[in-house]
């Protein structure tokens, strides 16, 4: 394969070119060259010259018999002088003009075997000759060459051509025609056209009617139809347009048909791409606008159209600053002088004018244009209505605020129901506090009137009487126990308390110090020290360990003496506190319920008390963050537990 | 054994029972007088209106305060007290139906000299008054002997 030189330049930049394109063009160029006219070498033509005419000489001369030795010098000279006309070329006819003159003269003019000037007939005779030859020769010279352009027009046209006879029969193909359908000229000739020129309509694969036979038919020139394909006799296809026209002879007979086509692929593809092009910029979604460095647009499509209104008649040739709003234009100035300086102008979010006056947000692109040689000639710009995305932009900024809107007022509910909490809070602690003066005053009355009366009036009053007041004054006295406790309980689950270490063992000591009831010989409370310091509240804590020692000790067989033995147990980070009592136990499914509020297990009459103080514990332990329980078996005894965070140092 | 007289401040007509039977009954022999709301109270102690007499309505040397009373709280009674240069030194002792956190620090913060609560027991309220007598009107010194004689 033969590499593309020389011819002329191509700037293979500009051409997107497959590698099969470039072999087409070489093997076509390699075609042309090889049919080139080459002339015949000096000495075959003028040796053709000095033969023929020997050779003439040489008949003439067997021809003297018949006709005699001088009858005729010329005649038979005009032989090769045509022959090597037609052969050699004019000079060196003339020279075989020369030769065969003075062989005439020399053999069969009077006197014979002399150059002297023959008798006045010889004369003319040779004139004759001399001018007859010249004319013949001239006219042969002109046939010649004329074939010869002829040939090589055929040869080194770009386009295909096939002759065939007057019956449809090939009687010649040049190059391009033998490359493009496969076949040699010497195997083609005398074939039908349509066994050398197959050809299929590219849409619909069916065999397109033969021209030629069209031609033959109709005596008129005819063209092929669009998406015309040629296959070769490898099967290889080529796109071709092409045209057949009859061959006429002097008087209009028709004496064949000439074919002339052309390979049309590279075209064809160009075509497709322009077209594939074409169709994406004009189905494109967003306006694509051309147009040249003065801002008139060259370009306008669909899109265009359909965001700006105006069509591309109303368009095309108008300056894209009718596009642009009378406060912007300086915008464009500043755009047509970035595209001139080759830069590119990305997304530029503005406003542009539609044809109906409406102003729609856009964003604009826009990329210079180059010719070949690189220089800019325009522009490109690809423009996209916003006005959607704008509005969705703001609807998303209003419900954004919307949002913060809600937010705000959600805390301001929130704010509003803390306030409202407090406040409930507050009038929780006036009643508490109502509870503990008002309530309990009527209490003290009737307990304390009771025992004055008892007290002062005693010896007169009946044991009934006695029995009676002592009632009143001890259910007075139970109340204001169960007042007390539900005081305790509504502080211990409102009040606000901070956590500290608290040595458990010495505030224990302490409280059974305090506690005559706590200590031998009422009761014997052993504990197993050191006890693990918990994180807690001092006045909580001792309001639970106060009760919990109360039912321990209190829960007894009235014939027992109450044993408690107190211990401590450390896990991962907890501290659980242990209440083992020798009482009377608490069944199973009671077990829970005795840390309800006002729960009671046992009969007031055995062992009173107001079914608050275990309520107590538990709501006071959760809110130093611990947890409180039971386990026990009744009849032997109850183990009470409070379970607390570990406290430092511990 | 001090014989100034007790202002005893209480609305309720039982507790005023209660507390002067006690007192009989603790052999408290001072003369005690009995306002039943704050403002009279303040009345008295500046000896305003009715209470103008001296020597009717004399400066007491205890003053026995209830905390809930009408119109005007036994609290705001006791920070009058301590804001008057002429009384700030005056023995002030509360008797409350309860012992509520912070009726205590509020008090002490006021400058109480002792908080008690009505027990609801009379034999303990016996006992109480008891005891008060021993401590307040027997042994401890009070500053108003000083003065009345300025």
């Amino acid at each position: 394969m033969e590499a593309p030189t020389g011819g002329r330049a191509m700037r293979k930049e500009s051409f997107n070119k497959t590698a099969t394109e470039d072999t087409n063009i070489s093997a076509r160029r390699a075609a042309s060259r090889s049919i080139a006219h080459t002339p015949r070498p000096a000495w075959l033509r003028y040796g053709v010259a000095i033969i023929s005419v020997a050779a003439g000489w040489a008949l003439r001369h067997a021809l003297t018999p018949l006709i005699g030795p001088t009858e005729l010098p010329f005649t038979v000279f005009f032989l090769p002088v045509v022959v090597t006309a037609a052969f050699g070329g004019g000079r060196a006819a003339l020279l075989a003009i020369v030769l065969a003159g003075l062989a005439a003269r020399w053999s069969f003019l009077e006197p014979l075997h002399s150059f002297s000037i023959p008798p006045w007939s010889g004369v003319v005779g040779l004139l004759v000759f001399i001018v007859v030859s010249l004319i013949t020769t001239g006219a042969v010279e002109k046939l010649h060459q004329e074939k010869e352009l002829l040939a090589v027009t055929l040869r080194s046209i770009g386009d295909a051509v096939i002759v065939t006879d007057a019956r449809g029969r090939v009687t010649f193909l040049n190059p391009e025609a033998e490359r493009l359908t496969g076949w040699k000229i010497s195997e083609a000739k005398g074939q039908t056209l349509p066994a050398v020129f197959r050809i299929l309509n590219e849409l619909t694969r069916q065999p397109v009617e033969d021209p030629v036979e069209k031609v033959l038919r109709l005596r008129v020139v005819v063209g092929l139809g669009n998406h015309t394909i040629l296959v070769a006799k490898n099967g290889a296809e080529t796109c071709i347009d092409d045209s057949a026209a009859p061959i006429r002879d002097f008087s209009g007979g028709l004496v064949g048909t000439v074919l002339v086509f052309r390979d049309i692929t590279e075209k064809r593809a160009a075509e497709r791409a322009a077209a594939r092009l074409a169709s994406i910029v004009e189905d494109s979604q967003d306006a694509i606008i051309g147009k040249d460095l003065k801002g008139v647009v060259t370009n306008w499509n669909k899109a265009a159209e359909r965001i700006f209104g105006y069509s591309p008649a109303e368009m095309v040739g108008q300056s894209i600053r009718i596009l642009v709003p009378a406060d912007r234009q300086e915008e464009e100035d500043r755009i047509l002088a970035t595209l001139a300086r080759g830069e590119r102008v990305e997304h530029l979010e503005t406003i542009r004018k539609t044809k109906a006056g409406r102003e729609i947000n856009v964003a604009v692109s826009s990329s210079p244009i180059r010719d070949t040689e690189g220089l800019i000639i325009g522009a490109s710009k690809i423009v996209r209505d916003i006005t959607r995305r704008k509005a969705m932009e703001a609807e998303l900024a209003r419900v954004h605020a919307d949002l913060e809107d809600h937010a705000r007022k959600l805390e301001t509910t929130v704010a509003e129901r803390t306030a409202h909490l407090q406040e409930t809070i507050a009038e929780l602690e006036g009643v508490s506090y109502s509870l503990s003066h008002d309530m309990r005053a009527p209490l003290r009355t009737v307990q304390s009137f009771s025992q004055i009366v008892l007290a002062e009036a005693g010896e007169k009053l009946g044991a009934l009487e006695k029995d009676l007041l002592q009632k009143s004054i001890s259910a007075a006295s139970r109340l204001d126990r169960l007042i007390r406790d539900v005081l305790t309980y509504s502080r211990v689950a409102r009040e606000r308390i901070e956590l500290r270490t608290i040595d458990i063992e010495q505030l224990m000591r302490q409280i059974i110090d305090e506690r005559p009831d706590l200590q031998p010989p009422k009761a014997e409370i052993e504990i197993q020290a050191p006890l693990q310091p918990v994180r807690g509240h001092e006045a909580y804590l001792s309001q639970c360990i106060s009760n919990l020692l109360d039912n321990a000790v209190k829960f007894v067989p009235p014939d027992q003496q109450p044993r408690v033995r107190i211990w401590s147990e450390a896990n991962d980070g907890q501290v659980r506190l242990w209440f083992e009592d020798n009482g009377i136990g608490i069944p199973k499914e009671a077990q829970e319920r005795v840390f309800g509020l006002f729960q009671r297990v046992h009969p007031e009459k055995e062992f009173p008390g107001t079914g608050v103080g275990l309520t107590i514990v538990r709501k006071a332990v959760e809110r130093m963050g611990g947890k409180a329980g039971v386990e026990s078996e009744p009849g032997t005894g109850s183990r009470f537990w409070v379970q607390l965070e570990k406290g430092e140092g511990a | 054994m001090s014989l100034h007289p007790i202002l005893h401040v209480e609305d309720s007509d039982e507790d005023v029972f209660l507390v002067h039977y006690s007192f009989k009954r603790a052999e408290i022999t001072n003369p005690v007088h009995v306002v039943t709301d704050g403002q009279m109270a303040i009345d008295y102690l500046s000896g305003a209106g009715k209470f103008s007499d001296r020597t009717q309505f004399p400066l007491p040397g205890l003053v026995l305060l209830d905390l809930k009373l009408p119109h005007m709280t036994g609290m705001e009674v006791l920070a009058w007290i301590r804001q008057q240069p002429s009384l700030k030194r005056l023995i002030v002792i509360i008797l409350s139906s309860s012992a509520q956190e912070g009726d205590i620090m509020r008090a002490y913060e006021l400058g109480v000299n002792g908080f008690l609560v009505k027990p609801a027991d009379a034999n303990t309220l016996t006992d109480m008054c008891k005891a008060l007598k021993h401590f307040w009107l027997t042994y401890n010194q009070s500053a108003l002997e000083f003065l009345e004689v300025r």
